[in-house]
């Protein structure tokens, strides 16, 4: 299948990319085009694929009804007051921008001594590294939980963003990409009576920067788009992450009017679309290089 | 066994013409070497032939049929590639079957043409290797067992012998050479190397630039070549190109090369130069006839003085270089007959097998 | 001069400090976790009061729970169901995309391939839930108007561990897509022009040639995909909550149930354990039989 020469099965292969590509896209353009919709229509049926009613209170509600209503003011349907999305907008953004940060800064530090420094003990500690990438999270979620309630930390965003920062896939990441930087520059510094600090600092971490990218935008999805440790350690609604608060809003509303919750959704996807926008050549091509090897 | 016909083909890649309307007639059983240096249309022409790369203009006729929308496996054609193209979880075996036992042909039938294809390239104790266990030279064979076993129309081979070190390569040129024999099926064989196309092939075709310079046989292309991009072409080393100023004196025509150099053009020759007078033009002529003062023997040969600046002893002959009007000429002299580097040493230059060479068409001056 | 040994010094030094922050990171919230976890599953503790010896008590409740019997049942059969659509569907839009030659073709399939990757789970499950609702669905909806019976997606115990395997596909086609992207454009080009000469083409070039030549591909994407999938939390939770019943429930639903709902701690250590211990039986498993199907140059 180079290149179909017949016409038919030129056309079967683009029938089925195109067929599979609007399973995708229908549920995405409902949950868009319902969002803008009246809350009591939202569940209409037959269901309308495209906006017709462009309510922009919505979102307008799904941000500010919380709000707006300790002040006395009430916008919309009741259920939405009890979720307030905007803190947890900006719980989320907290939260990722530090475990993202947090990560490229460690994980550049770490992979680049494991990849060009030399101490004894580095392939037992990179070992280490290694085999606990391969330890699903929910093996130590009730210690970390238990650890956290002991520090404090157990309804907070710091016990959230602290135990992120550590990755072991951040460290494979980054080494692996100082890995094929050539080592001559690093001799070429040393000619020129650069110190090891400085070899690092203007050298590898600039030239690193790719990887970086790519770990940040991976780290920044993720903790955007988690659920489950969140779920876990935080009791309280302020301290709410956005998925959370999605999930909060759905309950309060069952099937009333769901187009407030799909505002909601909409809302929570726009941060990963522009990532993946600003970085999808990095990304793909990141990925697209470790799954060479298999 | 079929006959090959290219009829104006063109092939263009967004933009960029890489075959330009050319014309081939290839006949039944013929070996024919498409050769030329790299990025001149010789491997997309094969490919096209073989069906791997859409034509844009022109037909290809295989045989009685035009095959430009026929796809390759119907076109009846094997190909050997450059990389040998072996499927890597096969072993040799499965690699030299698979296409057979696609189409249906019996287990009997099957192993028959194995076991033949296999003795002719002595890759018998091969069969249930995988091509990584293989060498190179072994890989190549089984690559031509996978295309000899299809009994195929035509042979295509996209320089075969290129991956391999330069003794193999020797070796299985005569290997290859010996198959042509026994098997008798058309080739078109591709290469960037003068030396396979002049030992292999029955024609040979050479290609510059999406287009044809001269097709002819081994020997026609060596005596006669048509254009100076073919005359340096063919023939290692290459032919010396010279700037001269064309004379005529009388009846004879002379060739200034250098302040005290001169060669007289054969005599046969004057109709045919004579036209070129006054004008600067290109002597070319091959280091082989260029040789230590040697007594003549036809009317052409001519003896003349110059300095060796270099020598490199090949053996069986040594290699003279000497200066000509700021050129570095090459001849080639029996050992002991050369002088030391740096002095001076009598030539005969064998005028009967030199060309003129127009620089304004970069054309050979025909002597048909 | 170079000061050599110096140097070496200095690499020491800095090499301690530079991976120490994520060292004892890991230590702190991984390694020691573990062990931990370990330990914490032969006891009883609530947090609230103090630990009282089990022993293997809990992986005895375990083996004989019929609750803990359905939903590692539940749990296996997803993740195999999981790992075998994507592969399917991640495989074919790959070998599918080879003959879409245009860029901005290209870039619009792996856009919309790859996006609902960059969502989360729960979002996803959200609206999914809406999609897929028995009474109000949309699926149910279309399926009536063509005259099919409209299916309980999500109230039937039969259905719903497939409902929530078509989701989780639905998100994760992506990654399987990308995956074979890669390992198609890695493919040695001059054996596939051999296969088309030789007459191996269509679905046969895919059986003898793509399939084995991308089977390290295929191999990663099933351990890596199942070892996702068998961790699945956000999508039954969010969709079901785990019911009707248990018939939706996975076994880190079964964690947060016992650990952090029935405050068991050490029962639910006992549960992650053994969940791991099933993830690292299978992968075994699979590298094991790798040598019989997996092809490497």
């Amino acid at each position: 299948m180079n290149r179909l020469r017949d016409y038919r099965g030129q056309a079967a292969v683009y029938l089925y990319l195109v067929a599979i590509s609007v399973v995708i896209l229908v549920p995405l353009l409902w949950v868009v085009s319902t969002s803008l919709r009246l809350p009591v229509e939202s569940y209409s049926l037959p269901p309308k694929w495209l906006p017709t009613d462009f309510r922009w209170e919505n979102y307008y509600e799904v941000l500010f009804s919380y709000y707006l209503e300790k002040e006395g003011i009430f916008v919309g349907s009741q259920a939405s007051a009890n979720v307030p999305f905007l803190h947890m907008m900006k719980n989320s953004f907290v939260v990722c921008f530090f475990v993202t940060f947090g990560q490229i800064f460690f994980c550049a530090f770490a992979g680049y001594a494991f990849a060009r420094l030399k101490f004894p003990g580095k392939d037992v500690l990179f070992w280490l590294v290694l085999a606990t990438m391969m330890i699903p999270i929910q093996v130590t979620i009730i210690p970390i939980y238990i650890l956290l309630f002991n520090m404090g930390l157990h309804d907070t965003l710091t016990g959230l963003i602290l135990p992120a920062i550590p990755s072991a896939f951040g460290t494979f990441l980054m080494r692996q990409y100082y890995l094929r930087i050539p080592s001559v520059l690093e001799e070429a510094m040393i000619i020129d009576g650069g110190t090891q600090w400085q070899i690092f600092w203007r050298v590898y971490f600039p030239l690193g920067t790719p990887g970086m990218v790519v770990l940040g935008i991976l780290a920044f999805n993720y903790h955007w788009n988690e659920f489950f440790r969140p779920l876990i350690l935080l009791s309280t609604d302020s301290n709410f992450t956005v998925p959370l608060g999605i999930v909060a809003l759905r309950d309060y509303k069952m099937t009333g009017s769901i187009s407030v919750v799909l505002a909601g959704i909409v809302l929570s996807i726009i941060p990963a679309l522009c990532i993946y926008l600003f970085g999808q050549k990095h990304l793909i091509e990141g990925l697209l290089a470790g799954s060479v090897k298999g | 066994m079929a006959s090959i016909q290219l009829r104006s083909l063109r092939k263009t890649f967004e933009g960029v013409e890489a075959v330009r309307g050319i014309d081939i007639d290839i006949a039944q059983r013929e070996f024919v070497a498409l050769v030329g240096p790299s990025g001149c249309g010789k491997s997309t022409t094969l490919r096209m032939i073989a069906g791997l790369e859409d034509v844009t203009d022109g037909q290809i006729v295989i045989g009685d049929r035009v095959v430009n929308d026929v796809a390759p496996k119907d076109r009846d054609v094997a190909m050997v590639f450059q990389n040998y193209a072996l499927y890597p979880h096969m072993n040799v075996f499965q690699n030299m079957s698979i296409a057979l036992t696609l189409r249906k042909l019996s287990k009997a039938e099957i192993s028959a043409r194995v076991a033949a294809a296999a003795e002719i390239l002595g890759i018998e104790d091969l069969m249930d290797r995988r091509p990584k266990q293989l060498s190179g030279g072994q890989r190549q064979r089984v690559a031509m067992g996978r295309a000899i076993v299809r009994n195929p129309a035509v042979f295509l081979f996209d320089e075969p012998l290129s991956n391999l070190d330069a003794k193999l390569r020797v070796q299985m040129r005569t290997e290859i050479k010996k198959i042509h024999r026994r098997v008798q099926t058309t080739v078109v064989y591709v290469t960037h190397d003068q030396v396979e196309a002049m030992t292999l092939a029955d024609r040979i075709v050479v290609m510059n630039a999406g287009q044809i310079e001269q097709m002819a046989p081994p020997q026609e292309m060596y005596d006669r070549p048509v254009s100076r991009f073919v005359a340096e072409f063919i023939g290692s080393p290459s032919m010396n190109i010279i700037p001269c100023q064309v004379r005529r004196e009388g009846a004879q025509v002379w060739l200034d090369l250098d302040d005290d150099l001169r060669l007289p053009a054969p005599g046969g020759r004057y109709e045919l130069y004579q036209p070129f007078a006054g004008r600067e033009m290109l002597f070319g002529i091959r280091p082989e006839h260029i040789t230590e003062q040697r007594p003549h023997v036809s009317e052409g040969d001519c003896d003349f003085s110059a300095d060796v600046s270099v020598l490199e002893p090949l053996g069986v002959d040594t290699m003279v270089f000497i200066e000509i009007n700021g050129r570095e000429v090459c001849g080639r002299a029996t050992p002991r007959s050369v002088a030391g580097e740096g002095a001076r040493m009598r030539f005969t230059a064998h005028m009967d097998h030199m060309h003129l060479i127009d620089p304004d068409t970069d054309l050979v001056v025909n002597q048909q | 001069m170079i000061d050599v040994a110096s140097l070496r010094r200095t690499k020491t030094i800095l090499g301690y400090l530079f991976v120490a922050p994520t060292i004892i990171g890991i230590l702190v919230f991984t390694a020691g976790p573990i062990a931990f976890s370990m330990i914490l599953s032969l006891f009883y503790w609530d947090i609230l009061s103090p630990m009282k010896y089990a022993g293997i008590e809990h992986y005895r409740w375990l083996a004989e729970d019929p609750v803990a019997r359905t939903v590692f049942q539940n749990t296996f059969v997803f993740g195999v169901v999981v790992v075998v659509l994507q592969n399917l569907l991640g495989f074919t839009l790959a070998l599918c995309m080879r003959n879409v030659l245009n860029k901005y073709f290209r870039f619009f399939f792996r856009s919309v391939f790859f996006m609902p990757l960059l969502m989360s789970g729960a979002t996803v499950s959200v609206f999914m839930a809406y999609f897929f609702n028995t009474d109000f669905g949309i699926v149910n909806y279309y399926l009536s108007i063509i005259g099919l019976p409209t299916v309980p997606w999500v109230s039937s115990s039969d259905v719903v561990l497939l409902t929530t395997s078509i989701v989780y596909t639905w998100q994760h086609v992506g990654f399987t897509f990308i995956l074979f992207l890669g390992a198609f454009s890695t493919l040695p080009t001059e054996v596939l022009d051999a296969a088309d000469v030789d007459g191996i083409t269509g679905w046969r070039k895919v059986w003898y040639l793509y399939l084995p030549l991308v089977s390290p591909t295929i191999f990663f994407a099933s351990v890596i995909g199942f070892i996702h999938a068998v961790q699945v939390f956000d999508h039954p939770y969010v969709l079901t909550r785990g019911g009707p019943g248990d018939s939706n429930r996975t076994a880190v639903m079964m964690i947060y149930d016992v650990a952090f709902k029935d405050l068991e701690f050490g029962y639910g250590s006992a549960v992650a354990i053994a969940l791991f211990a099933v993830i690292f039986v299978a992968t075994m498993l699979q590298f094991w039989a790798q040598k019989k199907w997996v092809f490497y140059e």
